[in-house]
């Protein structure tokens, strides 16, 4: 199979559950492809769950799901070892983040102690126990849900710790016809049931492997380079987006590129996924808040007033 | 004019109001500075100017009629008298002024267009202000310039612009207040009520007058005491450039004397005569203190024909010796030149010309049909007059008790005089008897007691300060106007009746025939020198200026024997200065006979470079205008007759013809933002298979081999499709 048709079967095989967010499908394929993690922020009850699981069903992966709460200690997530009579020895019990795909829910919930632990597993894609590493599977994947409404008793994610997320998507409220659309689908039988996979896990780590063949031209990475320099340089910026925000950004573009079918990224795509990969990476001043100008708001701004080069002789 | 929608009337009332003030300042200084008058008629002009933007009750051609004759009734006022005959005068002027401009004469425009031109531009100024008013709804670049000129004058010249910038800086600052409200309703599309303007009014006039009053009463530093030398330099050139009698030359208005002079060596007549001699255009006999007035209310004139004897007040020799002077007029003045003793104006072909003598200046004017006229080349006879030394001997003070009171007007003198100039009068004269003596007395005075001869260090008198004072005791500088009125001053303080005399020197030689010399009298010539009143003998002209020739007119037969001696001692000086003078003749002149400057007057203008101008703009203009069609055609034959082809340059090609097109791109654009702008514009989806070409060839290099001959179809397309 072709790879596009592949990764095009993946996303309408999720939108046959999550109507009208093809672009959040899209994205989280991208992600997917590109082995980042995404975090979802989003209120609750408009499918984030359901579309970690579809993504799971229509990949034939492990889904695994952690319900973050205050007193979750690092080893509920990461596994246990227990002695054994039986066998007169430890026997290590995983955790729920052994899994392909892992939905963290409500991920500023718990304690920092054991964000950190989910946040180093991502990083590493292993995770050490009772001094013995353990390799997670592959393909690993976490989607992990922030609430941003409730403040109280949450622990938000520090900064560096955001950092580790591919991009963050925001699912929105379906628009009413979609809506009429999910009521009638959920009338009779739940969708979810009905999926199956388009492709082998097999495939998927091939495609994660060509998507580091797509080609990212000195001009587009100037490009990228020049985006994460304005946003370090903005007056309503405290901290701006890393090198490794950067690095991201490119690895996005290179998995979005090969979802769209070409060999090659352009500025295009670099500008449609800037706002996902950088306005989880800016720190903005106070100022900011007052004159009620979002990360978001600024990642658009410098965007518009940063030169696309489209010319050889442009390059530095 | 075109009616604003969007603005009530009302508000626009008080903005015009606003610029009028605005406007105003700077008229005032306009007026002071260069001597431009009639204020308030100006000013209405300006004000009807602003009024017709406002009125939209009848047809816009109604408000431009308007002000088309009020400009019309202005020049007329001011330059006619409202005498309807004067019309075709004014005509005249106005035709010779166009010549004058096209021919880069600036000097010769008469003061008529001037005015003319000067109200086309102020009507100009107010609509250029009405089109910021209504339609950018910004009026800082006026109010910036308006700031920019009276600081500019407040440094350079005498006008004190201290209030006035106070002044507009409130008004300023309103006005653009007021704007910016105007401009938030209608970017919002709010609709402007009272209440509105109020709430945002308030606050904006408190905060005007409260930082203003915080301004003004604040300590300020001292400005800098010197200047630094090149702000000095444009001070000294504005000054010069600003007063109103900067140029040297014969100017009717002598109310205000001072300041200093630039030469200029524009021709003003050509004189042929046996002799070099001063000719006399006027006299003045009312002293102000500043200068010299006319007596003011009805004239009395003589009129004459031509060969009439001429009355004139100045006696002329026997009239068995007279002598021809023929004078031929560059400059379009209308008053005849006169030699001393002219008896009569010799006939010409044109017998319908007359003249008159206005008898309180004495000056003779040409008319036609009554009316006053330019007389271009006139002949006269003349018969110098010379005066016997022994007679003036004779001349008593005595006899000038017994003076018919018409010579009362001779001996005035304002009030204000200092005493020191009636003192240093009595100081030099109180050793002579006779009135001639006294006189003469006085005319050698400044040559021996340190003045000095400058046309370009002089000052204006202070406010308070007296013309004739300033030079006897302050400056002691000046040219032949401060000479000859401190002269006429000293004199009429002894009581010894004299009058200012203006006219021109005798001019250089050009080349001399047999018996008459050609002179040319130029605008450096224009002087003044003095004549007074010898009882028993009558006027006398004198000379006090120091380095001119004077006059040769005083024969002296009280010692016969040594007759021939002394004469030839006393023209001894003016021998040798004639020389020199015409040693000094610019050679030019030479290679530049009389003929050569008639024909150039008879050729008029030079049209050519004109209209080599005109066709140049013509078609730089023809160019511009059709650069869509050419530009891309002389693009495209480029392109065909290229072997091979840069794709990054046929892609900067192709922006810079839609950019000619109206499509810009920006530089935040990507290529296929701005395809598919392109194609929404020009439709079809050539500019998108372009860019998918040109995106091939700019980010992929593994596409290198990407081909002309793909993009080339799109990119002939597009490249059409702009032409048209």
């Amino acid at each position: 199979m072709d790879t596009q048709v592949k990764l095009q079967a993946i996303i309408d095989n999720i939108e046959k559950v999550m109507i009208g967010k093809r672009h959040i499908a899209e994205l989280s394929v991208v992600a997917l492809l590109g082995q980042g993690h995404v975090l979802l922020e989003d209120v609750p009850g408009v499918g984030k769950t359901m579309m970690v699981r579809s993504l799971a069903k229509s990949v034939g992966a492990t889904f695994k799901r952690i319900q973050f709460t205050p007193d979750l200690l690092p080893s509920d997530v990461l596994g246990v070892s227990i002695y054994n009579p039986k066998d007169m020895a430890f026997e290590f019990r995983p955790g729920p983040i052994m899994g392909n795909i892992v939905l963290a829910d409500e991920i500023n919930r718990t304690s920092p102690k054991t964000q950190a632990a989910l946040l180093e597993g991502m990083e590493e894609a292993a995770v050490t126990v009772d001094g013995e590493t353990i390799e997670i599977p592959k393909p690993f994947f976490v989607m992990a849900t922030q609430n941003p409404i409730e403040y109280e008793g949450t622990y938000p994610l520090p900064e560096a710790q955001l950092d580790r997320f591919l991009l963050k998507l925001k699912m929105g409220y379906p628009d009413i016809l979609d809506e009429i659309e999910v009521l009638r689908r959920a009338e009779s039988t739940k969708p979810i049931e009905t999926l199956t996979s388009v492709v082998s896990l097999e495939e998927l780590i091939h495609l994660q492997q060509q998507v580091k063949e797509i080609h990212v031209d000195d001009l587009v990475k100037q490009y990228i380079v020049t985006l994460a320099q304005a946003t370090r340089e903005h007056p309503y910026v405290y901290l701006g987006a890393s090198p490794r925000g950067s690095i991201a950004l490119m690895k996005a573009a290179q998995a979005y590129t090969l979802l769209k079918g070409r060999t090659f990224v352009t500025p295009d795509d670099i500008q449609y996924l800037a706002p996902f990969v950088f306005s989880h990476r800016l720190i903005l001043k106070p100022e900011a808040r007052y004159d009620n100008v979002s990360a978001e708001d600024i990642v658009g701004r410098i965007v518009l007033n940063t030169a696309v080069p489209t010319r050889k002789s442009e390059a530095l | 004019m075109r009616k604003s929608p969007t603005l009530h009337w009302a508000s626009l009332l008080i903005l015009y109001t606003l610029v009028f003030l605005m406007l105003y300042e700077w008229l005032g200084p306009i007026s002071e500075l260069t001597g431009t008058g009639h204020l308030p008629l100006i000013t209405t002009f300006v004000i009807l100017c602003f009024a017709t933007n406002l009125i939209t009750i009848w047809p816009a051609w109604c408000n431009t009629a308007l002000k088309v004759g009020f400009v019309a009734f202005i020049v007329f006022y001011i330059h006619g008298n409202l005498t309807p005959s004067e019309i075709p005068v004014i005509f005249n002027e106005f035709i010779t002024s166009v010549k004058a401009l096209l021919t880069l004469h600036i000097d010769n425009v008469t003061d008529s267009a001037r005015t003319f031109i000067f109200l086309v531009l102020l009507w100009m100024t107010i609509y250029l202000i009405h089109h910021w008013l209504t339609v950018r709804y910004s009026i800082f670049l006026f109010f910036f310039m308006t700031i920019f000129f009276l600081a500019s004058i407040d440094t350079f010249t005498e006008y004190d612009a201290t209030y006035p910038l106070i002044r507009v800086m409130c008004i300023g600052f309103f006005l653009v207040g007021m704007l910016f409200i105007e401009k938030v309703f209608v970017n919002h599309h709010m609709k402007p009520t009272l209440l509105r303007y109020i709430k945002l009014m308030v606050p904006l006039l408190l905060m005007i007058v409260v930082s203003s009053a915080f301004a003004y009463f604040m300590p300020k530093s001292e400005p800098a005491v010197d200047l630094p030398a090149p702000i000095e330099a444009i001070n000294d050139w504005v000054n010069k450039q600003l007063s109103p009698t900067g140029k040297i030359g014969y100017v009717e208005d002598d109310t205000r004397l001072g300041g200093s002079f630039e030469l200029d060596d524009t021709p003003v007549f050509d004189v042929w005569a046996k002799d070099a001699q001063y000719l006399r255009v006027d006299t003045k006999y009312v002293y102000t203190g500043k200068g010299w007035e006319r007596k003011k209310g009805d004239i009395y004139v003589r009129s004459f024909d031509y060969d009439d004897r001429v009355p004139l007040s100045i006696k002329s020799g026997p009239s068995d010796d007279t002598d021809i002077m023929k004078i031929n007029m560059h400059k379009q003045y209308q008053f005849l030149a006169q030699p001393y003793g002219l008896r009569k104006i010799e006939s010409n072909d044109k017998d319908t010309n007359r003249f008159y003598v206005e008898l309180d200046t004495e000056k003779i004017r040409p008319t036609v049909d009554e009316q006053r006229t330019t007389l271009t080349k006139y002949s006269m006879r003349y018969s110098p007059p010379t005066y016997k030394l022994s007679e003036l001997n004779k001349t008593s003070m005595h006899e000038l008790q017994n003076l018919d009171e018409d010579f009362d007007k001779y001996l005035q003198l304002p009030e204000s005089l200092p005493r020191r100039v009636r003192a240093l009068a009595r100081e030099i004269t109180k050793d002579e008897t006779s009135v001639y003596d006294k006189t003469t007395a006085i005319e050698s005075y400044f040559s021996v007691n340190g003045y000095r001869y400058s046309r370009s260090d002089v000052d204006y008198p202070e406010d308070n300060q007296d013309y004739v004072d300033q030079f006897l005791f302050d400056t002691k500088i000046g040219y032949c106007d401060n000479f000859s009125t401190a002269m006429v001053v000293m004199l009429r303080s002894q009581g010894i009746p004299a009058r200012w005399v203006k006219g021109f020197s005798e001019g250089d030689v050009v080349d001399t025939n047999n018996k008459t010399t050609h002179f040319e009298v130029t605008n450096n010539n224009a002087h003044s020198w003095v004549e007074a009143y010898m009882p028993g003998v009558g006027w006398m002209q004198f000379e006090p200026t120091i380095g001119f020739s004077g006059f040769n007119q005083v024969e002296d037969d009280t010692r016969p024997e040594n007759d021939t001696q002394l004469s030839a001692e006393e023209q001894a000086p003016e021998a040798e200065e004639e020389k020199e003078q015409q040693q000094e003749k610019p050679e030019p002149q030479q290679q530049e006979p009389q003929t050569d400057t008639s024909k150039a007057d008879e050729q008029g203008i030079t049209w050519w470079p004109w209209l080599v101008g005109f066709v140049v703009l013509v078609v730089a203009y023809g160019f511009w205008r059709t650069r869509k069609k050419w530009i891309p055609q002389y693009v495209k034959t480029r392109y065909a007759s290229k072997s091979t082809v840069s794709i990054e340059q046929a892609y900067n090609d192709l922006l810079k013809v839609l950019a000619m097109y109206g499509l810009k791109k920006a530089d935040s654009e990507t290529l296929q933002q701005f395809a598919k702008r392109v194609d929404e514009k020009l439709g079809e989806h050539h500019m998108k298979a372009f860019v998918a070409q040109y995106e091939r060839y700019i980010y992929d290099p593994s596409a290198k081999e990407v081909q002309w001959d793909k993009l080339k179809e799109s990119w002939q397309y597009l490249i059409n499709k702009v032409r048209g």
